[in-house]
């Protein structure tokens, strides 16, 4: 019988698990599960003596967490330990998602909502990632953290995705530099008071250390959940501000 | 509304504070930051060990990576790299410094110690 992951090591096998699927080591897989979803609801499902399941989207993968601790990657159960599932033996979610095999059966009970996965759909991403711009989600806090920024920001930034998402790399504290700080900030909060788009030009310094001329075009999503988040896109202007009358950085 | 640059009153910041400090791993992390430059990034996983003979190495920089330090992050008490694996002070840190040194400083009134170096 395979082990069932307790609250202490729940998030180890969720990670072991999608690193098998995968085919990589753990510390390989190529994203971060806090991405996708929190792990502290992980070790707070596998805590409880209730009779419940979460099931939430990786790159690639779905994922099915019960309360008895056991991990399904695509319907599939993961065995930590064991020999991988031979051809005959798998052990799946058939038809319903609490119908198993047996003496496999996920038992029916309540479900768990399924957290919001911040990552675009992956059709949407190709197109983002594709798009000539940098695309990002952020929210209305100091420094505007990242909750998404496409993987183009690495060439406009230096800095990887998760160096935002994970990482805690802002713009407003790294990477604008600290003289168009409170231009861009002023623009921001009015266009937040006016419930209007905003643009605004300013520079930042990459990770590279390099000083880059950037256009932001950007709206806050009034209305939605505290803190508003803010959605936008961001062109390297650099040789371009030659042509800009850069003596006023907003455009409007 | 708060600017950007102003402190964020949208979310408690009790709340927020607390619930970080709720797991050992990430209360170790912010003591380890305590007396460190801000630009000083700290090796892991050593940053957020308490006890090193009881850890599983290979299940702790997993829990690291993907569960505490993106959540200290998101929270702005620290920044961390990737590939190198260290820590350093983040844009908040400061919230969750006062916090955890009130608590060391009336360690001789709360129960076991909840962090390595408890003591000093």
């Amino acid at each position: 019988m395979s082990r069932r992951a307790g609250s202490d090591d729940i998030v180890y096998t969720v990670v072991s698990a999608l690193a098998e699927a995968a085919a990589v080591a753990p510390d390989e897989l190529p994203y971060t599960l806090a991405e996708y979803v929190d792990p502290a609801m992980l070790e707070s499902l596998v805590s409880r003596d209730h009779n419940c399941e979460l099931t939430f989207q990786v790159p690639d993968h779905e994922v099915t967490v019960t309360a008895a601790g056991e991990v399904f990657v695509d319907g599939v159960r993961f065995r930590d330990g064991e020999r991988p599932i031979q051809d005959g033996e798998r052990s799946t979610l058939n038809g319903e998602r609490s119908i198993l095999d047996d003496d496999r059966r996920i038992p029916d009970g309540d479900e768990l909502p399924v957290l919001p996965n911040r990552a675009p759909n992956f059709g949407l991403q190709q197109f983002i990632s594709e798009l000539p711009a940098t695309v990002y989600q952020s929210r209305n806090e100091p420094g505007w953290p990242i909750d998404f920024i496409s993987d183009n920001c690495r060439e406009l930034t230096g800095y990887d995705p998760n160096a935002f998402v994970l990482g805690g790399v802002t713009f407003g504290f790294d990477l604008i530099v600290p003289e168009d700080r409170e231009l861009v900030s002023t623009v921001v909060e009015e266009a937040v008071r006016n419930e209007e788009p905003f643009t605004v030009v300013y520079r930042i310094r990459t990770a590279d250390d390099e000083l880059k001329w950037v256009m932001e075009l950007g709206i806050g999503l009034v209305g939605e959940e505290d803190p508003i988040p803010f959605v936008g896109v961001l062109v390297d202007v650099t040789e371009l501000t030659h042509d800009l009358d850069l003596q006023n950085h907003v455009l409007v | 509304m708060p600017g950007a640059f102003e402190s964020a009153t949208t979310c408690d910041p009790w709340d927020r504070c607390l619930y970080q400090l709720s797991a050992q791993p990430r209360r170790q992390i912010v003591v380890s930051l305590l007396d460190v430059p801000d630009e000083r990034r700290l090796p892991l996983p050593e940053a957020a060990i308490t006890e090193p003979c009881s850890v599983d190495l290979e299940q702790f920089e997993v829990e690291l990576r993907h569960h505490h330090l993106p959540k200290l992050a998101n929270a702005g008490y620290v920044r961390w790299e990737e590939a190198s694996f260290r820590v350093q002070r983040g844009p908040r840190y400061e919230e969750a410094e006062t916090v955890m040194r009130l608590l060391l400083e009336s360690s001789d009134r709360l129960p076991d110690a909840p962090i390595r170096g408890w003591d000093r």
